[in-house]
């Protein structure tokens, strides 16, 4: 079922930038898609037009079968909730609770019920104890995790996020990848995450579509998207630095490697393989 | 800047010891009539009881005089200055005079006890805010604010003030940084060349932060209704307890502030 329908989407910024130049693309109910592409390519200006923060020049974008320019104002926002890149843009409130219950007090919900929601979402996020903390005394991977605890109760049909894991440590990134599989696997929150972390992708992400200037110029899942290094380094980006080392390996060393493993499970299972065939091959001889 | 962090730190008030754990609305009708106690004496009296009690108060939670200290510099400055002025441009009996770059100055025992006066005022006072800030989050003062009917708007304003205080501080602390480390504070000229690029830099950047934060809260669904959320929960046997010994208390002072004293 498709959520989301963007049809030759375009849109000019007031400095003349044109940061979207004919963007077409379907999201289907509960996948997790990623927008991968070098810095300025779009990404951001189109997960903007998801939610409707920006209204397109030329195109449209179709959520539910609905022109996002035909809902109520405010009804787009119940539906898709966005993580911005930078959390001190989103944390606005002097305490985490106060911030989390922010959204759903904009829904007009009763008392109980935005109280509810905001300790569900920080449990999802596991920062159920930070609850009266300030949020100036948070760390930038905590300030991540509650902008996600944030839109999150609200109770959004589809999730955008801006770059989640710039700047974090790498048990930071390990620990919203988890969230977010979490998110997308059991609770079925369609996730739509712009990001130029090629070594995410495959890890996480069910489909993968490459934006530079302004359009889409690939999609498919990671193992279609990910074959081809020159064409990746033509649009500023590389393949995951496993699928390198692999990649490395079959045209440098001749191993008789098919499909390149993109990531680390996958290079183990392709090496053990290609190791226990060595071990047959040297030992069979002898035992013949 | 690291002065400037210390005095705005509101860790304190976050802490868990039985002066934060007192209802907000009761520690403000303390200090709400003890301000305006304050105000109204006619004797140092009653600003100095002020002065005492809030510092027994707060020492009582651990509080450091370098942290009082720190908060208390400026309302000192201020108050030695008013004692002086004061002091040279009222009253008849002189009590020291001398000459100041060839005007003749003296001290007058009246001036000097009337800025006195207001020199206990400014510090009596300020100690008793300093006790509302040093076991009260800014949250609970918001929350008090909404029951006492104050416009949201001013509500809001001030929790954004709050929030973004602290970001302000952190980004300019970052750009200083930068700045020094490129030689940008050396010398005279170039120390106000960089201030004024900082200044000119910072207003730039608010205005980009408040531009994303709009769109932040536009994509939560906000249209100019409520910031914060959390409610007050109605005060309590313990509450009532408290508020009544602090009644007395403000009473037994007024007597003796305004009739003892007076």
């Amino acid at each position: 079922m498709i959520k989301i329908k963007v049809e030759d989407l375009r849109h000019k910024y007031p400095d003349g930038t044109q940061a979207l130049n004919g963007v077409n693309i379907n999201v289907v109910k509960g996948e997790f898609l990623a927008i991968l592409g070098a810095n300025g390519s779009g990404k951001t200006t189109l997960l903007k037009h998801f939610n409707g923060l920006l209204k397109p020049a030329f195109g449209s974008v179709v959520l539910d079968n609905k022109k996002l320019n035909e809902f109520k104002p405010g009804d787009v926002f119940r539906k898709v909730g966005m993580v911005f890149q930078d959390p001190n843009d989103q944390l606005i409130a002097p305490t985490v609770e106060e911030d989390v219950a922010f959204g759903p007090t904009n829904l007009k919900l009763s008392y109980d019920e935005i109280m509810g929601r905001a300790n569900n979402a920080l449990e999802l996020v596991k920062m159920k104890e930070f609850a009266k903390k300030a949020i100036h005394a948070l760390s930038y991977g905590q300030s991540k995790r509650i902008c996600i605890a944030g839109i999150l109760a609200m109770e959004p049909e589809i999730l955008l996020l801006d770059e989640p894991m710039s700047g974090l440590d790498p048990d930071g990134v390990k620990t919203i990848m988890k969230i977010l599989n979490d998110l997308n696997k059991k609770k079925g929150i369609t996730i739509i995450l712009a990001t130029n972390s090629v070594d995410l992708v495959p890890v996480l992400m069910d489909r993968v579509a490459i934006m530079d200037k302004g359009i889409i110029v690939q999609e498919g899942t990671p193992q279609k998207v990910f074959t081809d290094s020159r064409k990746l380094e033509g649009l500023k980006l590389e393949l995951p630095q496993i699928a390198q080392l692999m990649e490395a390996l079959r045209d440098k060393e001749k191993f008789p490697i098919n499909s390149l493993p993109l990531t680390i499970g996958q290079a183990r299972q392709e090496l053990s393989h290609l190791i226990n065939t060595e071990d047959n091959a040297l030992v069979s001889p002898e035992m013949s | 800047m690291e002065i400037l962090k210390h005095v705005v730190m509101d860790h304190f008030a976050h802490r868990n010891n039985w002066l934060t754990n007192i209802e907000v609305r009761v520690k403000l009708f303390y200090i709400g009539i003890g301000l305006l106690l304050n105000i109204l004496s006619n004797d140092i009296v009653i600003p100095l009881v002020f002065l005492v009690t809030s510092l027994i108060l707060l020492k009582t939670i651990k509080i450091s005089f370098l942290n009082l200290g720190l908060r208390m510099i400026m309302p000192l400055f201020f108050g030695v200055f008013i004692m002086l002025i004061m002091g040279l441009h009222k009253g008849e009996t002189v009590m020291l005079s001398g000459s100041f770059l060839g005007y003749e100055l003296a001290l007058k025992k009246e001036g000097l006890l009337i800025g006195l006066l207001l020199f206990t005022k400014v510090v009596g006072g300020v100690m008793l805010l300093l006790l509302l800030s040093f076991t009260t989050t800014i949250s609970k003062i918001c929350m008090a604010a909404r029951w006492m009917k104050i416009p949201e708007t001013i509500i809001e304003v001030l929790s954004f003030v709050y929030r973004y205080l602290f970001l302000l501080i952190e980004e300019t602390e970052t750009m200083m940084s930068s700045q020094r480390s490129r030689l940008g504070y050396v010398t005279w000229f170039k120390t106000i060349k960089s201030f004024g690029n900082l200044g000119g830099v910072l207003l730039i950047r608010s205005i980009v932060r408040a531009e994303n934060a709009q769109s932040a809260m536009a994509s939560r669904g906000y249209d100019g209704g409520r910031v914060l959320t959390i409610h007050l929960t109605p005060l309590v046997k313990n509450d009532y307890a408290i508020l009544l010994s602090c009644g007395i208390l403000l009473a037994f002072l007024s007597y003796l502030g305004f009739f003892v004293y007076s």
